[in-house]
């Protein structure tokens, strides 16, 4: 399978000035950098207990605590509270390790903890520090702890590394379409996307991996950068859903909408508004919606154009996915409790993900391929928000964790795989084809003479594909590949084995795209058809020659022979049964070369023979041939016997009969022929049969034999009112391999 | 008819059709040769006005024959003899420019008659010979993808209607009384219209072959 603009951006366009992809690749892989490498430094400046300290479960042991992880400490002892230089005791409680402190109720929270891990940050700043926990015994012990002074490189956990992963690719893909497509506003808000992931994940790398405080300053200004980066995050989701595929609105309204949630940003960040609820997480589910209406607005527009649609599929698919799956989890983890606690780092990923899907669809990556490819992720999707809305239910209705679990995967596995099923064979684009009547239908195709092939081939692909538009292409390749054009709104199938290349538009009404699965089957069926043609025309071809061979050795052996006799004119009998001899090798050899000739055709032969041999002999020929349609043929044997035959009982008339005039009938009815030749003359005694091979009736007991041998019947009687009449039947289609007499 | 040339390699037929050119034209001289070679040669060294062409020769194709009469000697009679007179052997030969053909099996006086209508400008024309001439006619009215240049369209090389119409009722399966009957002509003019049909076959059909040529040569460029 071959794309033959599946690579180029539809609306490349050159960038102005000194941007160049490189170029502007370059700037955010040095911004990646700085980032990235700022965000190292800040973790790695730390001060270091090697506690690695980790928060109880809430309602474990009835209260919020800390234990040591391991470290200097026995494990999973609780710690009490920490005490720097000066002397004051500091409580310890599991909402200082929180990941993230805007998940704080109110301001005031947020605030006491602020000045909590200042306040811890300055003691482990000040020198050693006096830590109390619980001991096996549950009597309070302490511990001197000299913090040292910076973090070392190999006590950062992998969710560290994760996020700064995630803030990486994002930004390094952005610039990557944007490099592309730098004109397309779509593009642009995905890089400003991008640039949000990396806002956003760089400082909760730092805040969310801390080992126990950070100062309140730096606290502050790493999550106000958090929050910038996730609410520029969701402008640019809006933003893309605004423009892609289809601008739905003008810039000025986005750059509207853009100051309006910026505004409400930095309201967030100044903590202006009401609660922490108000601000950020209230500005993130109204991106949300808006991102989901603008899809459903784009979805609805692109009706009837498939391309603008698959474009679309990517870009709402991975949204649905990214987002479904975090919303997922999160209810997972918060509500059901049977999933371990995901760290909001690694939920980062989902955006990633989202992040992908969304970069793919904007630079209009392999749209083709996404029907397949989408239909079996939100087959997936549904499937497992199946199971977690069901679990969700039956916890709220009081059933056993465990049980609801598994009850809710034994009910969505009864609806859910019968209803995936049938879905699946409602919306499959690629419903598989039938293999056995298309084998069976490319057979008949290569079978049928040379001129039908064409016809019947666009028949067969258009009935596959069901395209709005047919052309033959003016440069037509032979052979090759199936190429995909247009991005799959167009299938090229090349020529070949006498079949037309072929260009398919709008597959299916117009309602979906051609996939490679599509260029590929066809490819299969040519070379099919290609190779059943091959092996027809071998066979022809030998077959052919093998006659020929006979032929000639006919005509050069046998043929000058029996001319020497009928020339050699001393002995006239011999030399009449010679001619006749000559005629009938005449006819075998037409016979073996000639393949099945139309009715119409061997009327007008014998017609001519007939009239002339009857008018030599002076007698009138009455000529009455029913026109056969077209589509009667004779096969060589038929024809070849039936010519004998009419001239046999011809012969008769003229010799033996005295008669005025002859009489030729010839039908074809029901799949007979019906040869009929009568005279005016003398007449038989009797109706001829096997028997009665007396001098005169030899030749027409041999037309009964004749007859006989290929499935027919021959009536030999007098006329009305005097004559011989001769009438034959023969079946069109040979009924068996009766030999020749 | 003063002048013959038998090309035939079996010696009993070619005696036989030497015998019969002598009766049917007192005083015809009449020469032998029995390989294309020597048909080649015979041409080549004298005038024929009548040249009887066997097509199975020994050494190669008579066709070569008929092609060189009818090159060197475009007022000679080139006619063909042969045991078939279907259109699969008679229509390369009346595209080289055989002026009709005759049946070696024939009764000596049929044959005879034959010679004599074909030296006197009537040549014979099977209803498959007339199916292929109209269908290869019809097949270059229809356009041509080579460079029209290269093919000046030539009147000479085009049915007219009244042929076509007589070409028609061969390819029928009428006889020419019948044909001269139904259109209300003599004999004589239907003749001439088959004659035209043969010659026109015969340029059409080097037309056709010269831009053949032409478009390998421009392919092969």
């Amino acid at each position: 399978m071959a794309s033959a603009d599946a690579t180029i951006p539809s609306t490349w366009a050159a960038p102005a000035g000194w941007l160049t992809p490189r170029r502007l690749f370059s700037l955010a892989a040095l911004l990646v950098l700085a980032c990235c490498g700022a965000a190292l430094w800040l973790a790695l400046q730390q001060p270091w207990l090697g506690l690695a300290p980790q928060a109880l479960q809430p309602g474990a042991e009835g209260t919020q605590a800390l234990r040591s992880g391991t470290g200097l400490l026995p494990p999973h002892q609780r710690l009490l509270s920490l005490a720097g230089r000066d002397g004051a005791a500091l409580s310890l409680s599991s909402d200082d390790l929180i990941e993230e402190p805007d998940m704080h109720p109110g301001y005031a929270e947020w605030g006491a903890f602020y000045a909590r891990q200042d306040a811890l940050a300055a003691a482990l700043r000040s020198g050693p520090v006096t830590l109390s926990f619980e001991g096996a015994d549950g009597a309070a012990r302490q511990q001197l702890l000299t913090p040292a002074p910076g973090r070392p490189l190999a006590s950062l956990p992998a969710v560290f590394w994760f996020q700064l992963m995630v803030g990486a690719v994002g930004a390094l893909v952005g610039a990557w379409v944007l490099g592309l497509r730098p004109a397309d506003w779509a593009a642009r808000c995905l890089a400003l996307t991008g640039l949000g992931l990396l806002a956003a994940a760089c400082p909760a790398a730092v805040y969310g991996t801390r080992e126990l405080a950070l100062p309140a300053d730096l606290f502050r200004l790493l999550s106000t950068i958090n929050h910038l980066g996730t609410i520029s995050f969701g402008i640019g989701l809006v933003g893309i859903f605004l423009f892609h595929p289809q601008r739905l609105a003008s810039t000025r309204l986005f750059a509207g909408l853009a100051a309006v949630f910026l505004a409400w940003a930095v309201a967030d960040v100044a903590w202006w508004l009401p609660s922490p609820d108000l601000a950020m997480r209230l500005v993130v589910v109204l991106q949300m919606l808006a991102a989901m209406a603008l899809g459903a607005w784009q979805w609805r527009r692109a009706r009837g154009q498939p391309l603008e649609r698959a474009a679309l599929r990517w870009v709402l698919l991975s949204f649905l996915v990214g987002c479904g799956a975090f919303v997922v989890l999160i209810i997972c983890t918060a509500m059901l409790g049977w999933l371990p606690p995901l760290s909001q780092g690694y939920a980062f990923g989902f955006f990633l993900l989202m992040y992908l899907g969304l970069a793919l669809g904007v630079r209009r990556y392999r749209l083709f391929d996404l029907d397949r490819w989408s239909l079996r992720v939100l087959m997936w999707v549904f499937g497992l928000t199946g199971i977690v809305l069901v679990d969700a239910l039956l916890v709220v209705a009081h059933v056993n964790a465990s049980l609801s679990l598994a009850a809710s995967i034994l009910l969505c596995a009864a609806v859910y795989f019968p209803l995936r099923q049938w879905l699946w064979a409602r919306l499959s684009p690629q419903a598989e084809p039938d293999i056995d009547a298309l084998a069976g239908r490319i057979a008949a195709l290569s079978l049928a003479p040379a001129v039908h092939r064409p016809g019947a081939w666009q028949d067969l692909l258009g009935g596959l594909f069901a395209p709005l538009r047919v052309e033959t292409p003016v440069s037509a390749p032979e052979g090759g590949q199936a190429v995909l054009l247009q991005q799959g709104l167009g299938l090229q199938v090349p020529g070949g084995h006498g079949l037309p290349a072929l260009q398919f538009w709008q597959r299916d009404q117009g309602r979906r795209l051609f996939s490679p699965r599509d260029a590929r089957l066809a490819e299969r069926l040519l070379r099919l058809a290609g190779m059943v043609v091959q092996a027809r025309e071998a066979h022809e071809h030998g077959a052919r020659q093998e006659r020929q061979r006979i032929a000639a050795d006919l005509h050069d052996d046998l043929g000058g022979k029996l001319l020497s006799i009928a020339q050699a004119g001393d002995l006239p009998r011999a030399a009449g049964l010679a001619r006749e001899a000559l005629d009938d090798m005449r006819l075998a050899v037409q016979g073996l070369m000639a393949g099945p000739a139309a009715a119409a055709d061997v009327w007008a032969d014998w017609r001519r023979e007939t009239v002339e041999r009857a008018g030599l002999a002076g007698l009138r020929t009455d000529w009455q041939a029913q026109e056969p349609t077209p589509a009667v043929a004779l096969a060589p044997r038929l024809r070849m016997q039936a010519t004998r035959m009419l001239r046999e009982a011809a012969t008769n008339a003229i010799r033996h009969g005295q008669a005025q005039r002859l009489r030729v009938a010839l039908a074809v009815q029901d799949g007979w022929l019906a040869i009929e030749v009568s005279d005016d003359g003398t007449g038989l005694a009797a109706p001829v049969d096997e028997a009665a091979a007396a001098t005169g009736g030899q030749g027409l007991a041999g037309l009964q034999r004749r007859a006989r041998a290929l499935g027919g019947h021959c009536e030999i009687g007098p006329a009305a009112p005097r004559g011989t009449r001769v009438a034959i039947r023969l079946p069109l289609q040979a009924v068996a391999d009766n030999p020749c007499p | 008819m003063k002048t013959a040339l038998v090309v035939e390699d079996l010696p009993d037929i070619c005696r036989m059709l030497a015998d019969l050119l002598a009766g049917a034209f007192p005083g015809i001289q009449v020469r032998t040769a029995a390989t294309r070679a020597d048909g080649l040669a015979q041409v080549r060294g004298s005038a024929w006005d009548l040249v009887l062409i066997d097509l199975g020769l020994p050494d190669g194709s008579g066709l070569d024959v008929v092609r060189e009469v009818h090159a060197r000697q475009p007022q000679s009679l080139p006619v063909v003899v042969t045991i078939f007179d279907d259109d699969e052997h008679l229509f390369p030969a009346l595209q080289a420019g055989a002026f009709g053909y005759l049946l070696k099996q024939q009764p000596p006086d049929e044959l005879r008659a034959q010679m004599l209508r074909i030296a006197q400008g009537e040549p014979p024309l099977s209803p498959p010979v007339a199916r292929r001439v109209l269908a290869h006619f019809a097949g270059r009215a229809q356009p041509q993808p080579a460079p029209a240049a290269a093919a000046p369209e030539h009147p000479e090389v085009r049915l007219t209607e009244r042929e076509t119409a007589v070409l028609q009722c061969v390819a029928r399966g009428y006889t020419m009384p019948e044909i001269a009957e139904q259109f209300g002509l003599s004999r004589h003019t239907v003749a001439d219209y088959i004659k035209q049909v043969y010659r026109k076959l015969n340029v059409s059909s080097r037309a056709e072959a010269a831009l053949e040529a032409l478009r390998r040569g421009l392919v092969q460029a």
